[in-house]
């Protein structure tokens, strides 16, 4: 059993708590999943279950935290490790040998386990999570979804009694994800082990879950109970609840087999959207011509061609590992094709500086934590309006900024559009994932690039937030931007893009209109679209515009 | 608690008590060989004398880990401070200019006398390791840098004017350049004797006064302007990176140390 009993913890000079007077019990057994706004606290909750908070982050806590009868404030993080497994954000920062068998024994070791015990429990593990096949596969070889399950597999080895996974299927594909929410849904189911995890994409998860746990931020208390009686009281929606919820379906949905036997009550007359395209005689932005590309002899791009006009909203998707990192890489000058050719408003990249490509181009990596170096936010935007205005063709630049600087420095209009502007002057790095990752973009876009790329740009990004960034590329593209976005959020895709390109094993499977893409897809579909199997329907507005 | 901080005192005292001895005991030491070089100094005794202090080095580690000031991460930021000050003490400069004093007087300052004395001390022994050579001054080094960063912990904390703080641990670098300098000559200079200039050597059975006398002029003639260099050097890098480097020290501080509330 897990009780919090008036736990109230701020970080180091926070301006206020970012838990107040939480109480919280968890039984043996439970499938929690936790959610909340961006920056509300979730993974500060779940780093209290094994006393990475405070120990590792410093700060003031009060109240008291159990965790099995122990109490991680007064125990050191490595007591509760046999108690509690805990497995990050983004696996790859909790690895720390290279092959997944000495991965798997290297908790134990630590924790001086007997041989005969080692080898049983690494036999155990690899069963329970399906992974027999890579046991001596090098880490860095694995896929997104691989390495996740490692990463719990390695957790699981000291046999603790509660799973903590913080966002474990942020980074991965719609197939991946399935996968390790499978594998946690029989670990809870067969073993009876507690799995508390933190998500923002609900739609994938709440389905699993027995209880949910909303955190509403702001020092509120929390809202607890079964997902259907919590989602009723939230605004975190899901697209089928929020359809569910417009429609007053009672009990809601949770699953789309659920929802299929409601639908056929609707009568639906579809009122046909013409797909946004943009005119023929419309500059190209992009052309990449036969491109190739290869990481120490294993192909990563394997000829593609593709050609993106000028205030096109593309979305490129594909599985963990299929080349979409790669081909943004190549559009921004950072990697030169082996063969063929990348040309970006006519800078053939190969040729052109790449002071010159990135005064045209926005890179927004994966990992937001390479673009942090300042020492606030607010600066991190100055240094890139500075270093842009500094590069050679400085009086273009000037003039082509819509904004006067007085504009920039006295109210950072992308702080607010982004939702961070509270953040101004906070250390980067101290902001949470989905935060960085805002800040991330913020410090890119200040740059005002022609056009924008964003790998996977919603990690750790709630729904509202979301919304805020697709608003925000709407009005950029209206102002004749190209954006470009890599991602495995379908619910995205389906709300913001015009057209999609699915890369598989570096090559172009498909490239066309969003619904059409969608519609023929079974993985890459909205759940909307997977409800209603029909083009018309990519998201509840669509829906809702369709009910007569 | 409260006995391991005095434990941790008590270790930081001895240790200097035994440097203070070790530097200064072969003016009493009654058949001192005296040579026209400084080969034969603390030919004997300087293995035993790195024993001693690595030793010292350790129980201060091991009395700490029970005060607020030494944890096991404070453990782990002295492992990677004590690896970065020696490549850095690599970098050549010029005139005695050494990055090697900045780290010492910034963490003695920031995180209190023992880390300052640990950083100091096992910096010098892991730069001697890997590269800077091992000789009988090393035990010296050790202690004399030893107490440049226990010495920087006794400032006064200026963390709300950071121009001031700035301005007064450039200061401090600039004295301890000179210092060391003088503390570091000591080690060899009874052993040295050269006939022809009787008045910058020692000899057995001189008094205070005379052997102050005959030190000064010693340490001008041939150590002050190198020294210089160091000084100056010392409160350049401090000036000019002291304020950021704090604010790093400084900030993980903050986050390996928590406070439990009622």
């Amino acid at each position: 059993m897990i009780t919090f009993e008036h736990v109230t913890y701020s970080y180091p000079e926070a301006d206020a708590p970012i838990l107040k007077d939480l109480n919280l019990r968890i039984h043996d057994g439970d499938f929690v999943l936790v959610v909340g706004n961006s920056g509300a606290g979730k993974s500060t909750l779940l780093r209290c279950l094994n006393g990475l908070v405070p120990h590792f982050y410093g700060g003031t806590i009060s109240g008291a935290i159990r965790v099995q009868g122990r109490d991680p404030v007064q125990c050191q993080p490595r007591e509760m490790s046999a108690t509690v497994g805990l497995v990050f954000q983004d696996p790859e920062s909790q690895f720390v040998v290279d092959t997944v068998e000495a991965e798997l024994v290297f908790a134990m070791e630590n924790h001086a386990l007997s041989q005969a015990t080692m080898r049983k429990r690494v036999e155990e593990v690899l069963d329970q999570l399906s992974i027999a096949h890579l046991r001596d596969r090098r880490i860095n070889t694995l896929s997104g979804g691989e390495k996740q399950r490692v990463a719990i597999a390695s957790v699981l080895t000291l046999e603790p009694q509660v799973l903590v996974l913080d966002e474990p299927t942020s980074q991965l594909d719609p197939q991946a994800a399935e996968e390790v929410l499978t594998a946690l849904q029989k670990l809870n189911a067969d073993l009876g082990l507690t799995v508390i995890l933190s998500e923002h994409r609900l739609e994938r998860v709440v389905q699993y879950a027995d209880r949910l746990l909303y955190l509403p931020g702001a020092g509120q208390p929390l809202v607890d109970g079964p997902p259907q009686k919590v989602l009723q009281q939230i605004d975190l929606l899901p697209p089928l609840i929020q359809l569910g919820k417009a429609l007053h379906w009672d009990p809601l949905p949770l699953t789309i087999k659920e929802a299929r036997r409601k639908i056929s009550a609707l009568s639906l007359r579809p009122d046909p959207v013409p797909a946004r395209t943009v005119p023929a005689s419309t500059p190209v932005d992009i052309a990449v011509e036969d491109l190739w590309y290869a990481y120490n002899g294993h192909a990563a791009l394997k000829g593609v061609t593709l050609q993106i006009a000028r205030g096109e909203f593309v979305a490129i998707m594909g599985r963990n590992g299929s080349g979409k990192t790669t081909l943004f890489k190549h559009l921004v000058g950072l990697l030169q094709p082996m063969r063929g050719s990348v040309r970006v408003r006519n800078l053939d990249t190969r040729q052109a500086p790449l002071e010159e490509i990135i005064e045209v181009v926005g890179y927004v990596p994966q990992n937001p934590n390479a673009l942090l170096f300042a020492d606030t936010v607010e600066e991190e935007l100055a240094f890139t309006r500075a270093s842009h205005k500094l590069t050679p063709g400085t009086g273009v630049q000037q003039a082509r900024s819509e904004y006067s600087p007085d504009y920039w420095r006295q109210r950072p209009p992308l702080l607010e559009a982004l939702g961070i502007a509270e953040h101004a002057h906070h250390y980067p790095r101290d902001l949470s994932v989905g935060e960085r990752q805002r800040v991330a973009l913020a410090a890119i876009l200040a740059g005002e690039p022609q056009i924008i790329l964003l790998d996977e740009p919603t990690r750790g990004v709630d729904y509202a937030q979301k919304r805020a960034l697709v608003r925000y590329l709407e009005s950029e593209r209206g102002k004749g931007r190209t954006v470009l976005l890599s991602t495995h959020d379908v619910e995205l895709v389906a709300e913001s893009v015009d057209r999609v390109i699915i890369l598989g094993d570096g090559e172009i499977v498909v490239d066309g209109p969003v619904r059409e893409v969608m519609a023929h897809s079974l993985i890459f579909a909205s759940q909307i679209n997977k409800l209603f199997r029909d083009d018309h329907y990519l998201t509840v507005e669509d829906v809702l515009r369709s009910l007569r | 608690m409260k006995t391991a901080r005095l434990l941790d005192k008590l270790i930081l005292l001895t240790a200097s008590l035994i440097g203070v001895v070790a530097f200064f005991y072969p003016f009493f030491s009654p058949a001192l060989p005296q040579g026209p070089t400084q080969s034969a100094a603390h030919a004997q005794d300087a293995p035993l004398m790195t024993m001693v202090i690595i030793v010292l080095c350790l129980g201060a580690v091991l009395a700490t880990l029970g005060t607020g000031e030494m944890n096991s991460k404070m453990v782990a930021i002295l492992g990677v401070l004590t690896a970065t000050n020696a490549v850095i003490r690599a970098v050549p400069g010029p005139a005695g200019f050494s990055f090697v004093f900045v780290l010492p007087v910034l963490c003695g300052y920031a995180y209190g006398g023992t880390l300052g004395f640990l950083l100091g001390a096992l910096s010098i022994l892991a730069s001697a390791l890997i590269g800077a050579g091992i000789g009988p001054w090393l035990p010296y080094q050790m202690f004399a840098t030893g107490w440049v960063g226990l010495t920087s912990s006794w400032l006064p904390k200026l963390s709300q004017h950071s121009r001031l703080e700035a301005i007064m641990l450039g200061a401090w670098g600039l004295v301890w350049g000179f210092l060391f300098g003088v503390v570091m000559n000591i080690w060899f200079w009874p052993y040295v004797f050269q006939a022809q200039q009787t008045e910058i050597y020692w000899r057995p059975g001189m008094g205070l006064r005379e052997a102050l006398q005959h030190y000064a002029v010693f340490y001008t003639l041939t150590s002050f302007w190198w020294d210089v260099g160091r000084a100056v050097g010392n409160a350049l890098l401090i000036w000019l990176f002291g304020a950021a480097v704090l604010k790093l020290l400084r900030r993980f501080q903050r986050r390996f140390h928590f406070i439990v509330a009622p």
